[in-house]
């Protein structure tokens, strides 16, 4: 079993081949070998890691992705599916969701960090500009004047 | 205070514009704040860039003017400066001359252009529908590529040009 330390200095403990879905604690516990110390994990705070474990616990069976998956992940035209299990494990309000998509990109789980990606893309696709920034609460910082140019330049795009 | 979308990291949202696969996806948050702009015109939407223009036949290179985006003959915009690879998509159906477009042009909207692609239409007649050159002759792109290409059937020839060297 592995110990784990929060930033909010809670404490869980899981299984190595949970624990071990996350590349970072996967090498720190290969670098220490076999010790009872626990592992903090100074980014992440309980709430985050209780969902990041229900994901790594979910998969812990799967392989896990080689540097060649990756690679041909990267190549080839990327979709936005998410399997079913992933999109319900998903559904989180979007503070949340944000969380996970750091700590998975903290903790070096990839296929997670897919999962999040993924899912603020297809909640993006679609969109105004103005949808976007209300759905996100992105302020809009151009001028009049800058805003007038952008839409000038791109305006031979808008049937694309 | 609550985690914002713009507030993730750099790596992060490079991660989510990788899968947002289209154009107006893209486009879209681009305009949406300065931070999106900067982060998506220079790398994942005005790299590499195809457009259709439509020149009729016997019209000079000025009309180009008229039937293709502002920055691609504007100096000075954002969106032309980020451009490294521009495919033309040639929807010419004129006959007998051969439009010309200044090589100059490119180098003075698109610093950083490094490859133009000319796909021309299979209906297009004679023997080379669109040349890029020099007026000045003083470089003289080089045809790197011409071939006819049975991927795609209306796709006639594609000539590669080799406009100016990346350093």
């Amino acid at each position: 079993m592995v110990n784990l330390v929060t930033s909010d200095n809670e404490s869980f403990t899981v299984e190595k081949a949970v624990a071990s879905r996350s590349v970072l604690i996967k090498n720190m516990l290969e670098d220490v070998g076999e010790s009872d110390q626990p592992i903090p994990l100074p980014n992440v705070t309980a709430s985050v890691l209780k969902k990041v474990l229900e994901y790594c616990d979910h998969h812990k069976n799967e392989p896990m992705p080689t540097s060649e998956d990756l690679a041909a992940e990267d190549t080839r035209k990327r979709t936005t599916d998410i399997g079913e299990w992933d999109q319900k494990f998903i559904q989180v309000d979007q503070e949340m969701l944000f969380e996970i998509i750091l700590a998975a990109n903290y903790l070096d789980i990839k296929p997670l960090l897919d999962v999040g990606c993924k899912t603020v893309a297809n909640m993006i696709k679609g969109k105004t500009p103005e949808e976007i920034r209300k759905l996100f609460n992105i302020v809009n910082d151009f001028t009049p004047e800058e805003e007038a140019q952008i839409k000038k330049e791109n305006e031979w795009a808008e049937d694309r | 205070m609550a985690l914002s979308f713009t507030e993730l990291n750099e790596d992060v949202l490079r991660h989510i514009l990788s899968n947002l696969n289209t154009f107006r996806s893209l486009l879209s948050l681009a305009v949406t704040c300065r931070l999106m702009h900067k982060l998506i015109i220079p790398d994942s939407l005005y790299q590499q860039i195809s457009i259709p223009i439509y020149l009729p036949f016997g019209q000079p290179i000025e009309a180009l003017q008229r039937c293709c985006p502002q920055w691609l003959i504007e100096p000075s915009l954002t969106s032309a400066r980020a451009v490294r690879s521009l495919t033309l998509k040639d929807v010419y159906r004129g006959r007998g001359s051969i439009p010309l477009v200044p090589s100059e042009m490119f180098s003075r909207t698109m610093p950083h252009l490094s490859h133009v692609a000319v796909v021309a239409d299979r209906n297009t007649s004679g023997n080379s529908p669109w040349a890029i050159v020099n007026r000045r002759c003083s470089r003289v792109p080089r045809v790197l590529q011409s071939a006819y290409s049975p991927i795609v059937p209306r796709v006639r020839c594609c000539y590669m040009i080799f406009v100016r060297k990346r350093k």
